[in-house]
């Protein structure tokens, strides 16, 4: 849950940016560091809704895809 | 309860499936609940300002709609009925690179050892293009694409964001209020489809006709209660869009570049415009290429528009972005009266690309 209201609020915050070479930086960092801690926590597939749907049907569970 | 979900966070549109991931693409936030054989369940994630993004979210009403999609998970194949209305209808454009204004200019993996927002195609482009390719006809651009995603409230009613779907407010003379929706109620169906979300809600408005009847079962006091919605013609461009990242294009195209807001009652009488009629207040004039074309045209701030290509309808600025989308074509040349501090002036925009 903490990563979607994070990831909400970031979008929200880095969004209402206006569109500088250093807000440009900023999100570039933003998005590293949250394809780094997302790839280093077992709970969230990452970007590959492939290999998602694959776990699903092995687990019987539903899918749930957050696009941000 | 996440844990009883394969949880993915896709980050990138570029080469998203668009005949799957159907959903408002103005959105910087967005969810879907899906069975692995693909069959949709639900949608969660609404937006309706710039300022105040996560209005329509909650954590309360996100845990609804998740107990909600586990409840049709646990019972599907047998519920597929109710599921039907909810499934992605065949797209043209199999992804977003197949639109011609997107071509070739995003590749499908990000740059994340450069500049990675920049390799990442939006998905409010999806929109742009699928209008640009319209506008490039020079035909109007349909209902659905110009005023996507409304919200409920273009039919009189609003859904309580901290619930599943509990209706907090109807207006009263409204298609809800004629209809019989009263505040309290739950939304269970909305066309046969079941309601998790303010998002579900609107995937259903999205796909309505111009003019048709929706049939709404609710919950009301321990009781399943059927009722029929009439959608009137114009029901749509209630819907505000001038929020949307996508509104940006139209902005260009038929204003120039002008930021607009409606003038309340006691403003109108302050400045002496038609209490009825158009009045629309100048806040912002684009300083830059294709969004300074009002600054050229002799635009100024405090500018109220009160007539446009010869409209003095008492149009919202979103409404006029409607008219703008439907009703003109590139190249045209439109005449634009302002009441600027008493006197009125006469200007003339170019539509542009």
């Amino acid at each position: 849950m903490k990563y979607i209201f994070t990831a909400a609020l970031l979008c929200t915050l880095l969004g209402a940016l206006p569109w500088r070479a250093q807000a440009q930086s900023e999100r570039d960092k933003a998005v590293r560091l949250d394809k780094q801690e997302l790839s280093e926590d077992d709970f969230w597939v990452y970007d590959n809704f492939a290999r998602a749907r694959e776990e699903a049907i092995r687990s019987k569970k539903p899918l749930l895809i957050v696009f941000r | 309860m996440f844990d009883k979900f394969v949880c993915v966070r896709i980050v990138k549109a570029n080469d998203l499936d668009l005949n799957l991931f159907q959903f408002d693409y103005d959105l910087t936030f967005s969810m879907f609940f899906m069975n692995a054989d693909k069959t949709i369940y639900g949608r969660y994630g609404t937006r309706s300002s710039v300022e105040d993004a996560e209005r329509h979210m909650s954590k309360e009403g996100l845990s609804q709609a998740l107990q909600s999609a586990l409840k049709l998970h646990e019972n599907y194949p047998s519920n597929r009925s109710v599921l039907t209305g909810k499934q992605p209808i065949a797209s043209k454009y199999k992804e977003p690179n197949d639109y011609p204004s997107l071509r070739g200019r995003y590749k499908s993996t990000l740059d994340y050892a450069g500049e990675v927002t920049k390799s990442c195609l939006h998905c409010h482009q999806i929109q742009d293009a699928a209008r640009q390719i319209v506008r490039e006809q020079r035909k109007p651009i349909p209902d659905a694409q110009m005023y996507p995603y409304p919200l409920p409230q273009a039919i009189g009613f609003s859904l309580d964001p901290q619930t599943r779907s509990k209706i907090k407010s109807v207006v009263a003379g409204t298609v809800a209020d004629l209809g019989g929706l009263k505040p309290g109620d739950e939304v269970i169906t909305l066309g046969g489809q079941a309601i998790l979300s303010i998002a579900d809600a609107q995937w259903v408005l999205h796909h309505a006709k111009a003019s048709q009847d929706l049939a709404v079962v609710v919950h009301r006091n321990g009781e399943r209660v059927a009722l029929n919605l009439k959608l009137v013609e114009g029901w749509r461009s209630q819907n505000d869009i001038s929020w949307r990242v996508s509104s940006w294009g139209m902005r260009r195209i038929g204003t120039g570049g002008l930021l607009l807001e409606s003038l309340t009652a006691e403003q109108r009488r302050n400045a002496s415009v038609d209490p009825s009629g158009l009045a629309l207040r100048v806040k912002h004039v684009g300083q830059y290429g294709a969004h300074a074309a009002a600054k050229r045209a002799g635009f100024k701030v405090g500018d109220i528009i009160i007539s446009y290509d010869g409209q003095r309808s008492d149009w919202t600025a979103s409404q006029l972005l409607g008219y703008i989308g439907q009703e003109t074509v590139t190249g045209q040349k439109v005449a634009v009266q302002v009441n600027r501090a008493g006197q009125i002036i006469k200007l003339t925009l170019p539509i542009q690309k």
